[in-house]
C-alpha cells in the first residue's frame, strides 16, 4: 500500500474515532487481477441519446472489446457539483478511477493531491508525434513546472460571438467583415431595433454560473495576462479599468446591449437568442449545436472575438472538462490507459464526426476537411484555432475559482452606478483574493 | 333574518360575494399559472417552446419529451423515490407515534429536554443542505454512501421531528380517561396505545404521513450527493439532470417534473382531507 | 419506561442530524487544503469569513428578508385560510389543492417554473404585463429583485402555512363564535378576540417552520436571482453556498454554515420562549 493510501486510512480512522462511531470504511478490495473495473464520473450518460453520450457509449464498448478483462462503469453525476463531490470522495477514499473535473477546479483537485500525473502513467508511453500534437494551449497551460499533467481536456469550449446569420443578412452585414471592436459595435448598432424588441449584442452579467465576458478577452488582449504568477488578479490596473470602461460602454454609450443584462444569466441569454430578441451574443461554442436545433442550422454562426487592430482575434476564453485519473485509484495504470484511448486520434475523429465536438488534434481536422467545410460544422474550426493559437485558458496552477462571478459582479456594480470602474475592479480583485 | 333585510342590502351582499369569489379565482390562477405553464411546455414541440410572444393556444402537441424522459433510467428513479419515501414515511409514523405517545403520556427523566432536542432538530434538518461536504465525509465514514439505505435513513431523520410534533399534538386531544379505562380493564400500556389511542389519531397519522412523504419526495441535495450510481438515484435528481452542462432542456425538464408531480398530486387529491383534519386535533391546545 | 419509547427516534436523530452537525462544527475548526484536513485551524476560518465587511450587510439583509417574507406569508395564509373555512367541504378541498400545489413541488422545479412564467424576458407574465402597458423587468432593479425573491418564497410556502392555519381555525369550537354573536361582536371583533388568540399554537408552528425554511433555502435564491443584481438579493444561505461552491473555500463555507446552524437553533428556542410555548 502506498504512503498516500496509508495516510488516507489514518485520516479515516481519525475521523471515525472523533465521532466515536468505531466504524471504519474499508478500502475497496483490489479484487483478483483477471478482471478490472474502472469507475468513471462524468455528466454524460453513455445510455443517453445525444451525440456526445452515444460516442462515449461506443468508445466504452470498443475499449471493453479490445480489453476483455476490463469493464468501464460510468456513474453519471450532476455537472455543477460533481467536482466538489469528487474532492470529498477523495478524502473519504471513495472516489472514482476516472474523473471529469471542471477546469476552474483543477487547481483545487491538484492541490489536494486528488489527481494522478498522467505523464507518469500511460501517457508517458504514447507515440512522440501524437504527444507533440496534443501540445496546444490546453496542454501547455495544464502542465506544471515539474512536467506533470493532470488531465486531458475534453468537451472543449471556446468563447466568442454567436450570431443570427439570418438577421445579419437581413441587415446587410457580413460577419467576415467584423474584425475590430469598432466593427462589432457598429454592426450591433445597426442590428439594434428597439421598436421590434431586438438588441444588437446580448450579454449576461448575472452571477450564478457566470460566463466569461468580452471584458476578460479585452483585458487579456491589452495586458497579456489576467493573473500574476502568484495568482493575484491583475484587474485594478490601467488596462483592467480601460477594459471595464469598454465593457460598460456597450450598455451606456453605444447602447447595443440592454441595461437589464445586469441580471441575465447565460441561460436567459441563449433563450433570448433562440427567441430572436438578440442578433449577436457573447457565447460558448458548446451551445452552437443546441441553438442550431432550435432556430435552424443555417441561421446560427459563431466567430472569434474581433480585436483592437483587426489582425488576430482577441483571446477568447477556453474552457472544458479535464479528464484525469484519481490519485488513490488501485487501477490507475488501466484508468490512464482508458483516458488515453478516449483521447486518441481515432476517438477524436469519432467525437468530432458523430458528436460535433471540437477536435483535440489538428490532424483530425485536416483529414476531415469536407466535414468542417459544411457550414453547420464550421464553428469547430473556429474552436480549433482558438485552442491552437488565439485562445486564453485561465491558469490551473493558481487558485482562480470564482473569477468570472467576481468580474460579472464588478460589471453589475458599474452598470448599476454603485461604483466607478476603478473601484469595481479593485473590489472584485480583493474579493477573489481572500475568497 | 334574511326576510327582514332590505333588497338593496341583499344585492350588495351578492356583489361582495361575487367579487370575493372572483378575487379568489384570480389568486388561485396566479398561484398555479407557473405549474400550468410547465405542463403546457412539456407538450410543446421544441421549436415552439421559446416562441415570443408566447402562445396561450393549444397548438400541435407532442409527446416526444415524455418519450425521451421515459427512455432512460427515469422510471427506475421514480420507483426508487416511491420506495425511499414509502419506507421513510412508514418508519417515521411508527417511530414518531410511539415517541409522541411517551412524550404525551409518560413522565420520565429528561422528558422536556429530549423534546427540546426534537424541536432543535427542525432547524438542523433544514440546514443540512449547506453542510453537504462534512455530511458527505461523515456518512462515508459510516460506510453508508452509495447504498440503498442512506437516502431512506436521511429522509426519515429530516422529517421525523415534524412527524413527532404533529402526532403529539393529536394525542394531546385524546382524553387520558380513555387510557385509564383501558388500563382498568387490564390492557397493557402497549395494547392501550395500539387499540385505543392510535385509532383515534388516525387522521393525524395520515397528515404526518403526507408531510413526510412530500418532504422525502422533494429532497434534492442529499439525493444528488450521497448516491453515485443511477440505480439508487431518486426522482428529483433525475429531473435536475435535464438542466445539463449544455443548457436547460425545457421540454424534457418540464415533462419529467410533471411525471414527478403525479404521485404527489394523487396523494394530495385522495388523502388531502386528512391534512387539515389530521392537524386539527390538538392544534389549538399547545 | 418512557425513555425506551423515545429511544428509536432519538437514535435516528442522533445519527442523522446531531452527530453530523457536531462533525461539521469540528470540521470548521480544521485547516483544509480544499476538502482535505491538514491540521487544526482554531477559529481562523471564522475570522477570515467574518472579517469580510460584506458579511454584516448579508446578515442584515437576510434578517430583513426573513422577517418580511414570514410576516407576509402568515398574513396571506390567514386570509386564505379564513376564506377556505367558509366554503363548503367540496369546494374547499378543490381550492385547497390549488393553494397547496406550489408547496408540493420540489423547490428547484418550483422556482424554475416561477421564473419561467413570471420573470424571464420571454415569459408569459412579462408579456401580459407589457400588453397592459407595464414594461417591467423585475430583476433589473435591486428593490424589485428583492420583492421578486420574497414573492417566490411566499408562493413556495403559502400552501404549508394555509394548511396549518386552516386546521387551527377548524379546531376552534363553533360555540365560541355563537356566543360572541349573541353578545353582539361583529366579524372583525370575532377574528381579533377569538380566532387570533386561539390560533396561537398553529401560528407558532408556522412561524418557526417558515423562518427556518427561508433562512436555509438555497435553491430559491440561486434559481431566481442568483444574489443579484449587485448584491441586492445576496442572503445567508446563498452566501454559504457560493463560499463553498463558487469560490471553493470549503473551510469558510463550513464556518459560515456552522454559525448559521447555531443561530437557527438559538432562534427557534428564543422564539418558543417568547411565545411562552411549552412542551
Amino acid at each position: 500500500m502506498s504512503a498516500r493510501n496509508t495516510r488516507r486510512r489514518r485520516m479515516l480512522t481519525l475521523t471515525s474515532a472523533t465521532l466515536t462511531l468505531g466504524l471504519v470504511a474499508a478500502c475497496s478490495g483490489g479484487g483478483d487481477s483477471s478482471s478490472t473495473e474502472i469507475t468513471m464520473w462524468t455528466f454524460l450518460d453513455p445510455a443517453g441519446d445525444s451525440g456526445r453520450e452515444q460516442v462515449l457509449g461506443d468508445l466504452i464498448e470498443s475499449y471493453e472489446e479490445a480489453n476483455p478483462e476490463v469493464t468501464v462503469n460510468v456513474e453519471v453525476q450532476q455537472w455543477d457539483t460533481m467536482t466538489q463531490q469528487f474532492l470529498a470522495a477523495d478524502v473519504s477514499g471513495t472516489a472514482p478511477d476516472v474523473m471529469w473535473v471542471a477546469l476552474d477546479q483543477v487547481y483545487s483537485a491538484v492541490q489536494q493531491g486528488a489527481l494522478a500525473d498522467l505523464n507518469s502513467l500511460a501517457f508517458g508511453d504514447l507515440p512522440a508525434d501524437q504527444l507533440e500534437e496534443l501540445h496546444d494551449v490546453y496542454w501547455d497551460t495544464m502542465e506544471t513546472d515539474d512536467g506533470a499533467s493532470y488531465g486531458v481536456v475534453h468537451s472543449r469550449n471556446y468563447f466568442g460571438i454567436m450570431y443570427r446569420a439570418d438577421l445579419l443578412e437581413e441587415a446587410g452585414i457580413d460577419p467576415e467583415q467584423i474584425t475590430t471592436w469598432d466593427d462589432l459595435t457598429q454592426a450591433a448598432e445597426e442590428l439594434t431595433a428597439p421598436g421590434e424588441n431586438r438588441w444588437g449584442l446580448g450579454q449576461a452579467f448575472g452571477t450564478s454560473f457566470a460566463d466569461p465576458q468580452i471584458l476578460s478577452a479585452r483585458l487579456v488582449e491589452s495586458q497579456g495576462a489576467m493573473f500574476g504568477d502568484d495568482g493575484t488578479p491583475l484587474w485594478a490596473t490601467d488596462e483592467g479599468i480601460a477594459a471595464m470602461e469598454f465593457q460598460a460602454g456597450f450598455v451606456t454609450d453605444s447602447q447595443v446591449t440592454p441595461d437589464d443584462s445586469v441580471r441575465l444569466t447565460a441561460e436567459d441569454l441563449y433563450e433570448l437568442f433562440s427567441a430572436g430578441q438578440v442578433a449577436m451574443i457573447n457565447a460558448a461554442s458548446v451551445r452552437v449545436p443546441t441553438m442550431q436545433e432550435q432556430v435552424g442550422a443555417e441561421n446560427v454562426g459563431f466567430m472569434h472575438y474581433p480585436s483592437e487592430d483587426g489582425q488576430n482575434p482577441a483571446p477568447g476564453n477556453l474552457a472544458g472538462w479535464s479528464v484525469g485519473v484519481w490519485a488513490g485509484s488501485e487501477v490507475a495504470e488501466q484508468a490512464a490507459d482508458f483516458v488515453a484511448y478516449m483521447s486518441s486520434p481515432e476517438a477524436d475523429e469519432q467525437w468530432m464526426l458523430d458528436a460535433q465536438q471540437p477536435p483535440l488534434y489538428a490532424s483530425t481536422a485536416e483529414n476531415n476537411a469536407d466535414f468542417l467545410a459544411d457550414p453547420e460544422n464550421s464553428f469547430l474550426s473556429v474552436v480549433l484555432e482558438g485552442s491552437q493559437e488565439y485562445g486564453w485558458l485561465p491558469p490551473t496552477t493558481i487558485p482562480t475559482a470564482g473569477w468570472r462571478e467576481a468580474l460579472n459582479g464588478a460589471v453589475q456594480q458599474v452598470l448599476l452606478g454603485e461604483a466607478d470602474p476603478a473601484q469595481a475592479m479593485e473590489a472584485a480583485a480583493q474579493s477573489l483574493d481572500h475568497g | 333574518m334574511a326576510e327582514s333585510l332590505q333588497p338593496r342590502v341583499r344585492t350588495r351582499r351578492q356583489v361582495v360575494r361575487i367579487v370575493v369569489v372572483l378575487a379568489a379565482a384570480v389568486v388561485a390562477l396566479i398561484n398555479i399559472a407557473p405549474v400550468l405553464w410547465g405542463v403546457a411546455t412539456s407538450v410543446r414541440p421544441p421549436e415552439r417552446i421559446f416562441a415570443f410572444p408566447p402562445s396561450f393556444l393549444v397548438g400541435d402537441l407532442t409527446t416526444e419529451h415524455y418519450a425521451q424522459v421515459l427512455e432512460g433510467t427515469f422510471t427506475r428513479n421514480l420507483a426508487n423515490s416511491v420506495l425511499y419515501s414509502g419506507v421513510a414515511t412508514l418508519a417515521a409514523v411508527v417511530l414518531g407515534a410511539i415517541a409522541a405517545y411517551a412524550f404525551d403520556r409518560f413522565r420520565f427523566p429528561l422528558r422536556r429536554q429530549l423534546f427540546g432536542v426534537i424541536v432543535a432538530c427542525i432547524p438542523l434538518s433544514m440546514g443540512a443542505a449547506v453542510l453537504v461536504i462534512p455530511n458527505y465525509l461523515y456518512f462515508a465514514a459510516l460506510g453508508l454512501l452509495d447504498t440503498p439505505v442512506i437516502l431512506p435513513l436521511l429522509y426519515l431523520g429530516y422529517n421525523l421531528p415534524m412527524a413527532v410534533w404533529i402526532i403529539k399534538g393529536a394525542m394531546e386531544g385524546v382524553p387520558t380517561e380513555l387510557d385509564e379505562a383501558a388500563t382498568l380493564d387490564g390492557a397493557s400500556r402497549l395494547r392501550t396505545f395500539f387499540s385505543v389511542v392510535l385509532p383515534l389519531c388516525r387522521p393525524s397519522l395520515g397528515a404526518a404521513s403526507i408531510f413526510v412523504f412530500i418532504g422525502s419526495w422533494n429532497e434534492f441535495v442529499a439525493g444528488s450527493v450521497m448516491v453515485n450510481s443511477s440505480e439508487y438515484r431518486p426522482v428529483q435528481v433525475a429531473v435536475y439532470q435535464f438542466i445539463s452542462a449544455f443548457g436547460r432542456q425545457w421540454g424534457p425538464l418540464t415533462a419529467s417534473a410533471v411525471l414527478a408531480l403525479v404521485p404527489i398530486l394523487v396523494l394530495v387529491v385522495f388523502f388531502g382531507r386528512y391534512l387539515v383534519a389530521g392537524l386539527m386535533r390538538g392544534a389549538v391546545k399547545g | 419506561m418512557g425513555l425506551v419509547y423515545v429511544a428509536p427516534v432519538m437514535l435516528v436523530l442522533l445519527v442523522v442530524l446531531i452527530l453530523p452537525a457536531g462533525f461539521a462544527i469540528y470540521y470548521s475548526l480544521l485547516k483544509l487544503q480544499s476538502v482535505r484536513p491538514v491540521g487544526f485551524a482554531g477559529l481562523e476560518n471564522y475570522q477570515r469569513v467574518f472579517s469580510d465587511p460584506e458579511m454584516v450587510e448579508v446578515l442584515v439583509r437576510t434578517l430583513g428578508f426573513a422577517v418580511v417574507t414570514v410576516a407576509l406569508t402568515l398574513a396571506a395564509a390567514l386570509v386564505v385560510a379564513v376564506f377556505l373555512d367558509r366554503l363548503t367541504t367540496g369546494r374547499a378541498t378543490a381550492v385547497q389543492i390549488l393553494v397547496v400545489l406550489p408547496w408540493v413541488i420540489s423547490t428547484i422545479v418550483g422556482a424554475l417554473l416561477f421564473r419561467w412564467f413570471f420573470v424571464a424576458d420571454i415569459s408569459p407574465g412579462v408579456y401580459l404585463a407589457s400588453l397592459l402597458g407595464l414594461h417591467i423587468k423585475p430583476l433589473t432593479d435591486p428593490t424589485l429583485a428583492m420583492v421578486t425573491l420574497i414573492l417566490v418564497a411566499l408562493w413556495r410556502t403559502l400552501g404549508f402555512a394555509v394548511l396549518i392555519l386552516l386546521a387551527g381555525i377548524k379546531a376552534i369550537p363553533a360555540e365560541y363564535y355563537e356566543s360572541a354573536t349573541v353578545d353582539g361582536a361583529n366579524t372583525g371583533q370575532q377574528f381579533r378576540l377569538i380566532t387570533l388568540p386561539m390560533l396561537k399554537t398553529p401560528l407558532v408552528i408556522t412561524t418557526v417552520v417558515l423562518t427556518m425554511s427561508n433562512l436555509n433555502n438555497v435553491e430559491a435564491p440561486l434559481v431566481t436571482t442568483g444574489g443579484g443584481p449587485g448584491d441586492a438579493t445576496q442572503i445567508l444561505p446563498l452566501a454559504i453556498y457560493q463560499q463553498a461552491f463558487t469560490h471553493f473555500d470549503f473551510s469558510g463555507g463550513v464556518a459560515l454554515a456552522s454559525v448559521a446552524l447555531v443561530l437557527n437553533v438559538g432562534l427557534v428556542f428564543a422564539y418558543l420562549r417568547l411565545a411562552r410555548w411549552s412542551v
